[in-house]
């Protein structure tokens, strides 16, 4: 540069500088420093937004799963229902991302110049509607599957594990219908139920077994048998017990983890008494107010989901009833 | 505007360019370049260091650390936008530094609620040279009344003749913030000039 940067007057910040940088006492950052801190908070904020989505989707997929999701088509109060059943942990997890989001984005001017709330909007609205897309798919159906059988890992299966499920609303019911006469639908609600109450406490604790489940049909059990017919209970389930032992020899070559499961039942059923629950009757009263999907008629056999209110143990006054399949 | 052409260096072919023009030669490696870079932006920074900070050592060694990041970080300058803008973020940065340092009381992290919702007064207003010429005045005598958050933006728009668009790249806020704080700023200055009429400009 020769002389053409010698400046006229003396200038000692200009002269200071100047001879910091000449004597070697700072560096110019080369470019790829810059594009590599660039390159990192773009894949930074890439994984928080791909975390973001996942655990949108995966709240809307466990809303789904426990018919929360569907209430919004009772109107009002079925969006009260939904709004207060999802889990604040999931809602502050995904606002502390979403906030976390901004802080590795704000750096761009095209996220700073706008108001701190329109981009919080902007990408709230974004994540919610690419979680809902995501939720649609068979995504989290096949990682639920997955997680059940064990093919993922810890990490991955936990959010598919009884912890994470969302549990339905009190007011929510779910069944199939048996009979539908005169605005009253008689829905079935759940499976067979096995249910050890242990001996020194009496707490039920609930074990659902397919097999014993298919042996107690047989045995017409019901939901809550009275004391009188306790005895009756416990001599049917020993000798479904028995039975079913039997059966196990059979095809103890088939399935040697179901074998495993059995056996930690048996060995509940030393500690306490097994108690046998069938399917429960629920009759739902519809009324000129209920909600109901336009000119739908609930058919024998097809599974619903019903908003109301418990009239008694088995009377439920419906505000709302669609047809719901998980 | 921070775009004017005031090199120091008459007759040489530097006067002749532009910042942008200069720091693409200070990234191609001309170490001396940057002496010129330092002599536009010198009088301006320390102007701008000691609307902040009283001490005028400090506001020295300020501008001073202002150079030296400036040039270990030349390389990150998109030289397809203004230099003004991408300096003034700098020295804004060490003042705020330089100014938590300082603080006595521990600096709370808090929403700055004008940064939060958008704002419909914030066009950007021509104003007549008379009434800039005024507001500058103005500015100088009771500047240090005005509260820092306000005080940045007067500075930046009237002493230092940045638009709206470049003080929001300075301060990164939305560009309708800064409308809003120069209009708070405005009105928070007169209120001030209005309680002390006799002021000198310079005491």
């Amino acid at each position: 540069m020769n002389n053409i940067h010698t400046p006229h007057t003396s200038d000692p910040v200009r002269d200071r500088v100047m001879s910091t940088i000449k004597k070697g006492g700072t560096h110019m950052r080369p470019r790829w420093h810059f594009v590599l801190i660039s390159v990192i908070f773009a894949f930074a904020a890439f994984l928080v937004l791909l975390l973001l989505v996942y655990a949108v989707s995966l709240s809307m997929f466990l809303l789904r799963e426990s018919g929360t999701w569907f209430a919004t088509s009772f109107g009002p109060r079925g969006w009260i229902t939904f709004i207060s059943s999802i889990p604040l942990s999931h809602v502050a997890f995904i606002v502390l991302f979403v906030v976390i989001f901004e802080s590795l984005v704000r750096r761009y001017s095209l996220v700073y110049r706008r108001p701190l709330a329109v981009s919080f909007i902007i990408v709230a609205g974004g994540i919610v509607s690419v979680g809902a897309l995501v939720a649609q798919t068979s995504f989290h159906d096949q990682m639920a599957s997955y997680a059940r059988t064990h093919q993922l890992p810890a990490p991955l299966a936990l959010p598919y594990g009884p912890s994470t499920r969302i549990a339905r609303p009190d007011n929510l019911y779910e069944g199939v219908v048996i009979s539908n006469e005169d605005g009253v639908l008689v829905i079935e609600q759940g499976d067979d139920v096995s249910v050890i109450k242990k001996k020194e406490d009496r707490v039920p604790v609930a074990v659902k077994s397919a097999k014993i489940a298919k042996i107690a049909t047989t045995t017409q059990v019901d939901t809550a048998p009275p004391a009188d017919k306790r005895a009756q209970v416990a001599s049917t389930t020993i000798a479904a017990t028995r039975n079913r032992d039997t059966l196990e020899k059979e095809d103890i070559n088939k399935d040697r983890k179901e074998e495993k499961k059995e056996e930690v039942e048996t060995e509940e059923e030393k500690d306490g008494e097994r108690e046998l629950r069938s399917k429960k009757q629920t009759r739902i009263v519809i009324d000129p107010r209920t909600r109901l999907p336009r000119g739908k008629k609930f058919e024998i056999g097809t599974k619903v989901l019903v908003e109301g209110d418990r009239m008694s143990t088995d009377t439920v006054k419906a505000f709302g009833v669609r047809d719901f399949d998980d | 505007m921070a775009h004017e052409r005031h090199s120091v260096y008459p007759g040489t072919d530097m006067q002749e360019k532009t910042d942008e023009e200069i720091a693409l030669r200070v990234q191609a490696g001309e170490q001396d370049a940057y002496g010129d870079l330092i002599s536009r932006y010198e009088a301006k920074l320390m102007r701008y260091a000691r609307k902040f900070l009283s001490d005028k050592e400090d506001a020295t060694d300020i501008v001073q650390d202002i150079f030296i990041k400036a040039y270990e970080n030349i390389q990150s300058f998109d030289a397809t936008r203004r230099f003004s803008p991408w300096i003034y973020r700098i020295a804004h940065n060490e003042f705020v530094n330089a100014l938590k340092k300082k603080a006595t009381r521990r600096i709370v992290f808090t929403i700055d609620m004008d940064t939060l919702f958008p704002h419909l007064a914030s066009s950007e207003t021509a104003d007549s040279a008379a009434l800039e010429r005024d507001m500058r005045e103005t500015l100088e005598k009771h500047l240090e009344g005005v509260s820092m958050k306000y005080r940045e933006p007067l500075v930046l728009y009237y002493l230092e003749s940045l638009d709206y668009k470049e003080i929001s790249e300075i301060l990164q806020i939305p560009v309708s913030t800064v409308g809003v704080r120069l209009a708070r700023g405005r009105a928070s200055l007169q209120k001030i000039a209005a309680a002390q009429p006799d002021k000198p400009l310079y005491e």
